[in-house]
């Protein structure tokens, strides 16, 4: 008789099809368990509300899961973000009034998210896949934090362990680096209450972590950090120089590359503005700067995004505004559509430098800086000082770090991260790449896979014991 | 033929106080400059006929004059349920207590404790009750008396501003199956609901 294999229920709402920024950490996951022989399902974000709330799909990732895994996609109530009148119940439609009192009543006195509906019928769902064949462990992870409470549920209901997965903080405004709940506010109880069960809370950076153990000290001894990582899929084995190394000396115009998505919260004029500056430069006069991704995570974001691009634009030189298809933001600067995962390696292997905006403190790492080591190509970083991606960018060998946002101190670094970038061999690119093979999703993953094998093999044993399925 | 018509919009804005979202982060008098501002838009970019139906009698003076303005709050302080709880709560029992609210000192303490009386019921009773009805009510009354010289098939969006606008726009959404019912504030006249 063979063995069964580990059973794991994952809840990640943010999973392919959707383009959010959450969804790569979920997705390395569910299919390194499922490649180390486990049994996973996934429960996820429902597709209507993908293709037609938030209108924020990447058609191309769902070719990239393991076909092992089982995707599951609980309803949600899309109260909150239906906008046509048609989808509204009848009820809603008759008394508008009393369905946003009781909408809203839910949200103060059951779970404070919009997601609860989502979490209440995950459990539903994991129950009668639990009767039917039990899962061993459930790892959550948020944002939405519905999923927490989604695990913590089942685990009182069936006593099954669950570990909880940070992605962003809950409570804390990583942003703003304080509190995003006011006392009292119900959002702190849960919190205290999923940390309180869990087996593990695992979080993305040490501030992140110390934050956590601070408020919650006695969860603090089952807290782990689980960095981030970048995908062996996106990049390949080996890098080779920039193309500004290949080329003739003076016959190449630097092509600097912010690969991401733009948000808000990113110092957008600063990287603009430095780089404008640095084109000063007499080397650096037909430099490029080519954005690769989205505007914003959610439909409707990228008007914001763009005004600001444009409100630089217009400090600069009085609007330039494209010759071809692809917008113009700035002298230089050239907005080049979403790239899929598949085609990113073409995009970093035809980048001299990859420029680092980043909107976070000390709380926000960007799964992004991974990718842009293991690239092995200069990095500028342009982000207030204190981001908690110095941390991993300190012993990186072609880091060019500002100091801050000064826009003088930007444009020096551009300009010596584009002549480090014409005057790199393959040594110093394979050097480069060592030191992000650390943080290959696989080698990150590997104390999470750990703590979820123990914590299933625990479970199994005692199950065993009592003759349990 | 008559295909060169101009596009209608419709802007349901029956309370602007109660916007869809419960905890708004603008205040009243910059969410009716919106509706005014979207009004204006349409009638100003997308050449369209407008008609914006309302039953908040003040705060409209810098509304397009274009824009064809349906008021609806004398029709509804009208209404037989308004019109009774006024009667029950206040006009009876004002009537009962003004033979004795002449009468010196204890008079005027019977017409103060029957106006406090009358208040608290209206508050108390009549409003919790009345802030669920009145969506349906104002969209009786909207329906009958604003809609009825609306060329509905003219019609290319109904844009729902606010929490009370509701039953009327579903209603338009059931009677017209192509027409745009939303409460999206795009400035365009085809956009996704």
């Amino acid at each position: 008789m063979t063995e069964r294999r580990p059973r794991l229920l994952y809840l990640a709402f943010y999973f392919p099809p959707s383009r959010a920024s959450g969804v790569y950490r979920p997705r390395a996951t569910a299919n390194r368990l499922t490649e180390l022989g486990w049994d996973v399902t996934v429960f996820a974000a429902p597709l209507p509300f993908l293709y037609d709330s938030i209108g924020s799909v990447d058609e191309k990732l769902m070719e990239t899961i393991d076909p092992r895994v089982t995707v599951v996609r609980p309803e949600l109530n899309r109260f909150v973000w239906q906008t046509n009148l048609r989808d509204y119940s009848k009820f809603r439609g008759t008394f508008p009034q009393l369905a946003q009192s009781l909408y809203t009543w839910g949200q103060k006195h059951v779970f404070p998210e919009h997601y609860a509906s989502w979490a209440r019928n995950s459990v539903r769902r994991a129950l009668r896949m639990h009767a039917r064949q039990r899962f061993d462990v459930v790892l959550a992870t948020g944002n939405p934090f519905a999923s927490f409470g989604a695990a913590w549920l089942f685990h009182k209901l069936t006593r099954t362990p669950y570990i909880i997965d940070y992605r962003d903080s809950w409570t804390l405004d990583q942003f703003k680096e304080e509190p995003r709940f006011e006392d009292g506010h119900p959002a702190w109880r849960w919190e205290r209450r999923v940390l309180k069960s869990a087996a593990n809370s695992l979080y993305v950076n040490e501030g992140q972590r110390s934050w956590h153990a601070d408020r919650y000290p006695e969860a603090a001894d089952r807290m782990m950090i689980v960095l981030n990582g970048w995908d062996v899929d996106t990049l390949p084995a080996t890098v080779e120089p920039p193309p500004a190394a290949r080329a003739e000396a003076g016959e190449h115009a630097p092509r600097f590359s912010f690969v991401g998505t733009i948000t808000g919260q990113q110092p957008i004029e600063e990287m603009v503005e430095g780089f404008t500056r640095a084109r000063e430069h007499s080397d650096m006069s037909a430099a490029q700067l080519d954005l690769y991704g989205y505007f914003g995570f959610f439909r409707g974001s990228d008007q914001v995004l763009r005004k600001r691009f444009a409100a630089v634009d217009e400090a600069e030189d009085g609007g330039s505004g494209g010759e071809d298809d692809e917008p113009t933001f700035a002298s230089g600067v050239r907005y080049r559509g979403p790239v899929s995962k598949t085609e990113l390696a073409g995009v970093y292997r035809d980048s001299d430098v990859l420029v680092f905006l980043n909107g976070g403190g000390r709380y926000v790492t960007s799964g992004k800086i991974f990718e842009y080591m293991a690239a092995a190509r200069p990095i500028v970083s342009v982000h207030a000082t204190g981001s908690a991606a110095e941390e991993l960018l300190r012993d990186y060998p072609l880091w060019f770090n500002p100091g801050g946002l000064d826009l003088a101190d930007i444009a020096v670094s551009m300009v010596e991260a584009a002549k480090a970038a014409a005057g790199l061999d393959e040594r110093q690119v394979a050097e480069a790449r060592a030191y992000a093979d650390r943080f290959e999703r696989t080698v990150s993953l590997d104390p999470l896979v750990e703590r979820l094998s123990e914590l299933a093999a625990r479970r199994r044993g005692v199950r065993g014991a009592h003759g349990g399925r | 033929m008559n295909d060169a018509r101009a596009p209608r919009v419709l802007v349901l804005a029956m309370d602007p106080r109660l916007m869809m979202d419960p905890k708004p982060h603008v205040k009243r008098s910059r969410h009716q400059a919106r509706i005014i501002g979207l009004a204006g838009y349409f009638v100003e970019e997308e050449r369209a006929e407008v008609d914006l139906v309302t039953a908040d009698s003040g705060g409209w003076e810098r509304l397009d004059e274009r824009v064809r303005l349906h008021r609806l709050d004398k029709a509804e302080a009208r209404h037989p349920l308004p019109w009774l709880e006024r009667t029950i709560v206040v006009r009876v029992p004002r009537l009962l207590v003004r033979p004795v609210a002449r009468l010196g000192r204890l008079g005027a303490a019977l017409e103060k404790a029957r106006n406090r009386g009358s208040q608290a019921v209206h508050r108390r009773v009549f409003v919790p009750f009345y802030r669920h009805v009145r969506p349906l009510l104002l969209s009786r009354i909207g329906w009958r008396r604003a809609l009825r010289d609306v060329d509905m098939t003219q019609v290319a969006r109904v844009v729902v501003m606010d929490r009370t606008s509701v039953p009327l726009g579903r209603r338009l959404a059931r009677r017209h199956p192509d027409l745009i019912v939303t409460t999206r504030q795009d400035r365009s006249l085809h956009s996704n609901p």
